[in-house]
Parts: structure tokens; C-alpha cells; sequence
């Protein structure tokens, strides 16, 4: 019974793992084609085309979500929440903690005194089938100094309010800038923010060409929100190799498959 | 990318099309129609199960896939489950009921 019963809980956790990594996008059914080897895009200049929007969400601790849901913002760059648990709900894609390069990685919100936890965060809280397994491209990245410069755009301002007056009732005194509901849901303290996430977007028929993210001595210079992209495609290609399901993946494979190479 | 309207549309797998054999955790697919050759871990084979068994909608597959994996709602994100299927429906292991043969 107790065998039975370690063996029902083994099948659920590989079955979440799986799923987990269904998340991250790794295609859940691979296709053998009788035709052999299917054909690399191997020009180093490629390009490609996102055909439909792509917003990205980062928290704090650099995990991404990647979907084509969409975010309301409100003034000072501030982000519905409600919007914010629907996008990672419909997510398209996640990646675990430490995917967002650092500058694209928000500031944590201050601690909200008057509940003991915060972020709703549901399944994407905790561990991660690859988490600190195998080799992390974007570390290498940066340890190598292959990334050498940043200019972000599209960020929530950095600014986490921490003007403390808030005394924890439902009022909504105004000078708070990191909770302040203009909503007017009745004693919701939490409509909008400006801490805690980032979220960038990429507007549908966006064209993107890696090669622009490089100098000319080979080194990546991310920038931007389509450099963003580039590094979850970089992390993509990391896990996962060259297997479909990420736009843009073919294009990135060969270019770093040749920077690897030459 | 099976969205909108066809998220209301039945959806089936012919077990008739198809020759499976079970190796471990993963299964071999051999489709008839196509004559390609599919590798499935136990998420989409469950998926391509629920589908077999009888005609179901996308919003069907949402809604039940939780209990079908044993997990909880939160560890089942509806763009994730959406992504699998259409990955069945890329493959054309899935198809609408009315165009099924």
C-alpha cells in the first residue's frame, strides 16, 4: 500500500516537473520527420518576425512570463494587478528565477506592514525542475563580459513610495505612490503597482535582427525590449536547443551555434 | 494557434490512426495519415488520451486538465495548456469533429 501509494506521489511530481517544463517551453511532443535533418537557418544575418505582440513580464527575482495578454497601465508607469496575475496565468511561456538580466529585473516591493505575505504567487514560487542544474548562458554572458551595456527603456520607474505614512487602514491617503488605488474598489489597497514587476512589450510584426545586439568584436550589447528577447531566446536555446516552439529560435541558434564554432 | 472561435470547437483524436507503443515514461506515435513518428512524455499523452476518448473543446481540456494530471489549477496555467494543444493540433493529431473523416 505504502509503494502504491510513494509511486502514485512519484508520478505526480514527474508529471509536474513535465508540466513545469511545458512552461518553459519545452515542446511536449517532438516530431521525427522521415526526412532526416530538418534544415537550419545557418545565415549569420538573419532576422525574424514576431507576427503577433509579445509582452513579457519580469519580477523581482528575474523570472519571466511571456505572453500576448496585456497589462493595463495606469500614470507613472503603474501595473494592474489584477492584469498582472491573469497574464501569468495565460502565460505562453515561464522562466525561473534569474532568467532577466539584472537591469531589466525590478525592485522589490518594501514589505507591505499590514499583511505577513505578499505576491499571490500560486506555482511559480517554488522550485524549478532546472533550476540551478546545467549551464546558465546568460551568466556566462555576463562573466564573460559579453554584455557589456544596457539602455533600458519601458521601466517601472524604480520608484517604490517610501513615504510611510501609510497607517494600514483601508483609506487611500494619497501620497502613497506604490499602492495607491485609484480604482475606487472599496478597501483594496493593492489595484495598481509600481514595484515588484516590470513589464515590457514587443508590438506585433516587430522585426528582429540578433546581429544588431552585437559589436564588432562579438560581444552582445542587450538593450531594449527586443534585446530582451534575444536573452530569453539565448536561455530557450540553453535548456532546450534548437526545438521549435519560440519564435525566432532558428535565427539565434545559428548565430550562436557559429559564434561557438568560429 | 487554436484561439477564439475555435476554442469553442470539438476537437478529437482517431485512436485508429495512430500505432502506439509504451516505452517506460515516454510513447512512440506512429500516425498513419502522415506517416511521421511522435514521441510523447505522459502531460501529452494524457492530453492525446482526453482526446481519443471522446470529442472535447479547448475550453473542455482547460477546465478538466487539472484533475486529469492530479495537480491543482494553479500548477496548470490555461496559456500552458493552450500551448500543448495547439502543439497536437500542429502535429494533426488532433482535428475538429466536422472535418474528421
Amino acid at each position: 500500500m505504502q509503494d502504491k501509494s510513494n509511486q502514485n506521489s512519484e508520478f505526480l511530481e514527474r508529471r509536474r516537473q513535465l508540466l513545469k517544463m511545458g512552461a518553459a517551453g519545452m515542446p511536449m511532443v517532438l516530431t521525427l520527420k522521415a526526412s532526416a535533418n530538418q534544415t537550419i537557418h545557418s545565415a549569420l544575418d538573419c532576422a525574424f518576425i514576431l507576427t503577433s505582440a509579445v509582452n513579457i513580464l519580469v519580477d523581482h527575482e528575474g523570472k519571466v512570463w511571456v505572453g500576448n495578454d496585456t497589462i493595463e497601465q495606469g500614470t507613472g508607469g503603474k501595473l494592474k494587478t489584477s492584469d498582472i496575475a491573469s497574464f501569468k496565468n495565460n502565460a505562453d511561456f515561464v522562466f525561473p528565477a534569474d532568467t532577466a538580466p539584472d537591469d531589466y529585473v525590478p525592485d522589490e516591493c518594501p514589505p507591505d506592514p499590514c499583511s505577513g505575505d505578499d505576491d499571490g504567487g500560486g506555482w511559480d514560487d517554488d522550485d524549478w525542475y532546472y533550476g540551478s542544474a546545467g549551464k546558465d548562458l546568460l551568466q556566462q554572458l555576463q562573466e564573460s563580459g559579453s554584455i557589456v551595456a544596457f539602455t533600458g527603456n519601458n521601466r517601472g520607474g524604480g520608484s517604490r513610495g517610501d513615504d510611510d505614512d501609510d497607517d494600514c487602514n483601508n483609506g487611500d491617503d494619497d501620497d502613497d505612490d506604490w499602492d495607491d488605488d485609484d480604482g475606487g474598489s472599496g478597501g483594496s489597497s493593492s489595484t495598481w503597482t509600481d514595484c515588484g514587476y516590470n513589464y515590457y512589450q514587443i508590438t506585433a510584426n516587430t522585426t528582429i535582427t540578433p546581429l544588431n545586439y552585437m559589436n564588432q568584436n562579438g560581444d552582445w550589447q542587450i538593450s531594449g525590449n527586443e534585446g530582451l528577447y534575444i536573452v530569453l531566446g539565448a536561455k530557450y536555446l540553453d535548456y532546450y536547443g534548437n526545438d521549435g516552439g519560440f519564435p525566432g529560435i532558428s535565427c539565434l541558434h545559428s548565430i550562436l551555434t557559429y559564434l561557438q564554432t568560429a | 494557434m487554436a484561439e477564439g472561435m475555435e476554442s469553442t470547437w470539438l476537437w478529437f483524436a482517431d485512436r485508429s490512426h495512430f500505432c502506439i507503443h509504451d516505452m517506460g515514461e515516454v510513447s512512440y506515435l506512429y500516425c498513419m495519415r502522415s506517416g511521421d513518428t511522435h514521441v510523447f512524455n505522459t502531460v501529452s499523452m494524457a492530453i492525446l488520451e482526453y482526446f481519443a476518448e471522446k470529442p472535447h473543446s479547448i475550453a473542455d481540456l482547460i477546465e478538466d486538465f487539472p484533475e486529469l494530471m492530479g495537480l491543482s489549477r494553479e500548477e496548470c496555467p490555461r496559456g500552458v495548456v493552450r500551448r500543448m494543444f495547439n502543439e497536437l493540433d500542429e502535429a494533426g493529431l488532433v482535428m475538429p469533429l466536422e472535418a474528421a473523416p
